[in-house]
């Protein structure tokens, strides 16, 4: 973890891994802070899950907000500790107790009204979740689902920004499409060609484009984890619970 | 192979296998990209223009951390059969033929030192024009991550700090300075031997190009000794490393580096003896004598160090005998095979760091173990959020907050944390100079947040500056509850206006240290710290010739020279010289154009000094704009003033100052509801018993309760001012005018004449002998005014002479020369003087440089005009004036 405990060196970064951001909920100067941030990036599979037990739209997003408000005021997160597994695992556990305990939280709907963490765009994931119709059966299943596509679409949102950063978007907007191994991509002569270099620079470009994307995606991965034996682990149950069938272990 | 749109009607990846929601908006498949984060890195390929995976005899096997300066590799010697770290220079740097250049000679350096404690160069080569070098692989991580290791643990802090002060002292007899030691810059192999890497590889403060300038201040500087921003790199002595030496074993013994508590413009600054905070008090069982050792490592002054890192090394081997003679037995460093168990696994199975000093962009896993130092922020792209006010409420402390939050995730540039931004000190805030504020912060741009929470609906507002010029280039304002709508534009103002990575700094840090010492002097309004200011700036100026800011500033200590402590007007003309070099040297500087308009008001010519403000303001000059709306008032463009302070004050509501002389503005347009209310508010604020007085009595002046205005000026001290405006003594003898009490006016005036007579008077009045000859010539007593007549004309001419251009300085001599009998004359000056910006107000109307023309026809027709047209002025802000109130403090 990147929080430094005991070596007071006046870390003039945020923290960014998710288990340093549970820890920062806890000082009070960081706490809505680390919240937002929180809600930020976990609000996708929080709310599918609430979803798919038939919530509207609308009450889901509240109650994905009244979640998260939840997980601060009763001190949730003050139980939360990275040697115990994984953030994912966490999350899920909080959110399956707090949706058993719906009825109590429906004051709660009421009064996270009245404070958004963050505005939920659910375009995207309603269709992701329409897509999922038939797919994913179990709570925990349709929860991970949506957890990997997050995590997913936040990697690529880092890596944009990196390269938005460096002032190479144009180059991003052209060379995203070829992230994906899997998929087709454009002749190297064609991309040479929209990004204004030769052919053998277009695919160094893109070499270098996925190397960077694979690290963003560990890192956003890892940031959920305790230790690199588990990053290994929770990439590959990402990757299974996305397939039809799972893909065998290596 | 998938083609984006088979895929979406398909909802099943072929590659991957991933079904229905796995397709992600963009047409990527979640599913194929895990997979690709799955990959091993075996088949990693070099970028161009390294082909395959090899340099050298080398093989690439995986890429182990990347950073500013280069990307270390894991990579297989096959001849040897061992692994190595391999460190190419990153593309970024390639171009530049001087990093590259020195890339290899470096490496060489350290290719030709053999010592057991400095990690081994083994080749030093390039390829298809990279330049790499191949270095032992260091398994055992760094010593940053080891540093909990050695809490209580001294004497093994002593051995390992002499141990390397040992390696560094034989990297100093062969001619080779290390000037970035550190604790990420020693490492440890499997055996746990530590080693010192990175010799003058990372980036060095001074002679890194793309770190000079303003660049260098900001990140960590805590172990840097403090002579590298002074000094060329050239001349850095040896004196450095063990600085660094010292740094290492102060963290090592007290948990955290030296100086933390300090801003990174405290610690480059430190001149004289500045001592850390004691060791005893961080770890009350370190040992006095080992304390010492550290300290004089940590000495200021270079030569106040140990001479020799072996002399240090002997120092610490002799203290640990006497320890180890005393009995105490502590464990040397524990090697990995003691770790515990999981550490093992992690070390082996975890790329090892082959920890050279890089902050790292792209960081690695998150594994379980003490994190490394922050790297430093992507130099440059560095933003803080601040809040306007000195006392923040409650809702400006949660903007703020909520702001750097949303900059943070929109990415691109580094944000401080809110946290350390509302902690500083708000004091400090209203002397220092927004650079000083850079500096102290890190942060290249600054964002002020403001909540008006006295209108119906809270406002917020905010206005983006460039912290080291100066100058706002973004404001926009929203109510509280739509904010959000400011966050995209303002970023991307932010992302436009921030220097991108390849953009040289600018002048040397040691130049801008030197202008941010200047302004620190500057902004304590005191004499001597005026001199401090010339110097400083001079010396900013002698480091950097070209250094617009600096001459602009130097231009402003001239001109606060002459205007403030009364000193010989050629100052004046120094400070136009200056500010004119300024603005040849950058002429969008808007700091120049603001040095410019002071000395041009300084030197009285007014209407020049309101077009060099306007200039200032167009340009985004903070400050500007108090200084202009003094300007209005001056030349009688009132409705021009009061605008120009509101929009001043909406961004300083807790400035007292200027919403008095924004009170008074009001009051003299005749606007009185308004004015009183304005005026209260900042009585209300005015610390001062006596200035409130005073105060109070002008809000009598402009009712026209001259008796009561008396009254309480008249128990003042008679020079008492506030603002700039009339003396307690000048408001009591003009309300004895008003009021027509002549006698008394006399016995006030020959106060004035005394002082006047010792020399003590206020030059711009010219003297009292007008003011005199006037009251005389009220009083019928026609010898007496032909007495003080002549002493009337000569200051009158005297100020005409003075090249000064404000209306007061053809009033008088109008008002001589009507006494004088000359009505032509007179109405000629008159006539000049309404050209030059005077105006007849509720403030003025009656006054006695006016007396000798009542009566007179073409006077009562230039006075009914004069009044026209400043009623048409209040009428003009009257609409802004309706919705308006004054700006309020918070109520706490």
């Amino acid at each position: 973890m990147r929080q430094q405990e005991g070596h007071a060196q006046g870390s003039s970064r945020f923290p960014e891994t998710s288990w340093a951001l549970v820890l920062a909920t806890r000082a009070d100067a960081n706490a809505g802070d680390a919240l937002n941030a929180l809600c930020r990036r976990y609000w996708p599979p929080v709310y599918t899950s609430i979803r798919r037990q038939g919530f509207a739209p609308a009450d889901a997003e509240d109650l994905t907000q009244a979640f998260f408000l939840h997980l601060l005021e009763h001190g949730t997160l003050t139980r939360a500790d990275p040697e115990l597994g994984r953030f994912r695992s966490f999350l899920l556990g909080a959110l399956r107790w707090f949706l058993a305990n719906a009825r109590e939280h429906e004051n709660a709907l009421k009064r996270s009204g009245t404070r958004k963490f963050v505005t939920i765009d659910a375009a995207d994931v309603e269709s992701a979740l329409h897509d999922d119709g038939a797919v994913a059966a179990s709570f925990e299943m349709q929860f991970d689902r949506a957890w990997a596509r997050t995590v997913v679409g936040n990697a690529l949102t880092a890596l944009r920004d990196q390269y938005a950063g460096n002032g190479q978007a144009n180059a991003w907007d052209i060379l995203q499409c070829c992230l994906d191994p899997g998929a087709e991509t454009p002749p190297y002569a064609l991309l040479a060609t929209r990004l204004g270099s030769g052919e053998g620079a277009a695919k160094v470009a893109v070499h270098r484009l996925r190397k960077r994307f694979r690290e963003a995606l560990r890192e956003e991965v890892g940031n959920t984890v305790g230790t690199a034996r588990e990053l290994e682990d929770e990439l590959r149950h990402l990757r299974n619970v996305l397939a039809a069938q799972p893909v065998p272990s290596a | 192979m998938n083609t984006p749109a088979t895929r979406r009607a398909v909802h099943c990846c072929r590659t991957c296998g991933a079904t229905g929601g796995a397709l992600l908006r963009n047409g990527l498949c979640a599913g194929c990209l895990l997979a690709l984060a799955l990959q091993d890195g075996e088949q990693e390929t070099l970028p161009d223009p390294a082909p395959g995976g090899s340099m050298g005899r080398y093989q690439l096997r995986g890429e182990i951390d990347r950073g500013g300066v280069g990307i270390v590799y894991r990579a297989w010697q096959s001849d040897l059969k061992r692994e190595v770290a391999l460190k190419v220079l990153s593309e970024a740097r390639r171009d530049d033929a001087q990093t590259r250049a020195r890339f290899l000679r470096e490496a060489e350096l350290m290719a030709g030192l053999n010592h057991p404690a400095i990690l081994p160069v083994f080749e030093v080569g390039e390829q298809d024009g990279v330049p790499w070098y191949a270095m032992k692989l260091a398994e055992g991580g760094s010593l940053a991550e080891r540093l909990a290791m050695f809490r209580g643990d001294h004497r093994g802090a002593a051995r390992l700090v002499a141990a390397l002060a040992r390696a560094i002292g034989y990297a100093h007899r062969h001619d080779v300075l290390h000037r970035d030691l550190k604790p990420s810059n020693v490492v440890f192999d499997t055996a746990g031997q530590a080693m010192v890497t990175d010799f003058g590889l990372a980036r060095r403060l001074a002679a890194d190009p793309s770190l000079t300038g303003f660049d260098a201040l900001i990140g960590t500087p805590h172990y840097v000794a403090p002579e590298v921003v002074r000094t060329p790199a050239d001349q850095l002595t040896r004196a450095v490393d063990i600085y660094g030496l010292g740094a290492i074993l102060y963290e090592l013994l007290g948990g955290q580096a030296p100086f933390v508590e300090l801003t990174p413009l405290q610690i480059l600054r430190q001149i004289g003896t500045r001592r850390p905070m004691p060791l005893r008090r961080l770890d009350a069982t370190v040992p006095p004598a080992l304390e010492t050792i550290c300290l004089r490592c940590l000495e200021t002054r270079p030569g106040d160090r140990y001479a020799s890192a072996d002399e240090l090394a002997g120092a610490l081997d002799a203290w640990c005998d006497m320890a180890d003679s005393r009995g105490k037995v502590l464990p040397w460093l524990r090697s990995a095979a003691a770790l515990p168990s999981c550490r093992r696994r992690l070390t082996r199975s975890v790329a090892a760091l082959a920890a050279v000093a890089i902050g790292a962009t792209v960081t690695l896993t998150a594994i379980r173990r003490p994190a490394p130092a922050a790297p430093p922020p992507v130099p440059g792209r560095t933003v803080a959020v601040v809040p306007a006010r000195l006392q923040p409420s409650r809702a400006e402390s949660d903007a703020v907050r909520e702001l750097a939050s949303r900059l943070r995730h929109a990415g691109g540039f580094t944000v401080i944390p809110a946290t350390r931004v509302l902690a500083r000190a708000s004091t400090a805030r209203a002397r220092h100079s927004s650079l000083h504020r850079a500096l102290d912060l890190g942060a290249r741009v600054e964002v002020q947040v403001l909540v008006d929470a006295a209108r119906p609906h809270a406002v917020l507002r905010m206005q983006a500056i460039d912290a080291l010029r100066g100058e706002r280039f973004w404001q926009g304002q929203a109510r509280t509850a739509e904010a959000g709508i400011l966050a995209k534009p303002l970023t991307a103002a932010i992302r436009q206006r921030l220097p991108s990575r390849a953009a040289v700094a600018g002048p040397p840090a040691g130049a801008w240290l030197a202008v941010a010492e200047g302004d620190d002097a500057y902004g304590r309004l005191d004499r001597r710290d005026n001199d401090v200011a010339i110097e400083a700036y001079k010396r900013a100026i002698a480091i950097a010739p070209t250094f617009a800011l600096a001459h602009a500033r130097l231009a402003s200590a001239y001109s606060q020279r002459s205007n403030r402590f009364a000193q010989a007007a050629y100052w004046n003309d120094s400070a136009i010289e200056e500010a004119e070099r300024a603005l040849r040297l950058d002429p969008t500087l808007a700091a120049a154009e603001n040095a410019l308009g002071y000395a041009y008001y300084n030197k009285g010519w007014w209407q020049r000094s309101t077009r060099a403000y306007e200039r200032a303001r167009e340009l985004g000059g903070i400050g500007a704009e108090a200084n202009l709306a003094l300007n209005y008032y001056g030349i009688g463009r009132f409705d021009d003033s009061f605008r120009t302070y509101r929009r001043y004050l909406e961004f300083a509501p807790d400035d007292g100052i200027t919403l008095y002389l924004a009170a008074q503005t009001l009051l003299t347009l005749g606007a009185t509801e308004a004015g009183e209310r304005w005026m209260h508010e900042a009585i209300a604020r005015e610390p001062d018993a006596g200035k409130r007085k005073l105060m109070e009595a002008e809000v009598a002046l402009y009712r026209g309760d001259y008796a009561n205005c008396r009254a309480l000026a008249g128990a003042l001290d008679p020079e008492l001012t506030s603002g700039g405006f009339y003396s307690a003594g000048e408001l009591d003898r003009r309300c004895a005018e008003r009021q027509r009490d002549w006698r008394a006016a006399l016995a006030l005036l020959a106060y004035d004449k005394r002082r006047f007579a010792s020399g003590q008077g206020d030059l711009g009045n010219a003297g009292p002998a007008l003011e005199e000859a006037i009251v005389l010539e009220q009083l019928g007593r026609h010898a007496g005014v032909a007495a003080a007549l002549p002493a009337a004309r000569q200051s009158a001419q005297a100020g005409i002479d003075s090249g000064r251009e404000y209306p007061k300085i053809w009033l008088r001599m109008a008002a001589v020369m009507r006494l004088e009998g000359d009505t032509d004359g007179a109405y000629r000056m008159l006539d000049a003087a309404f050209a030059h910006g005077l105006t007849i107000n509720a403030r003025n109307d009656g006054d006695f440089e006016f007396l000798p023309f009542k009566g007179d026809a073409r006077f009562a027709t230039l006075r009914a005009a004069s009044l026209a047209r400043v009623a048409a002025m209040r009428t003009r802000i009257a609409r802004e004036l309706e919705d308006d109130a004054p700006p309020r403090p918070l109520s706490l």
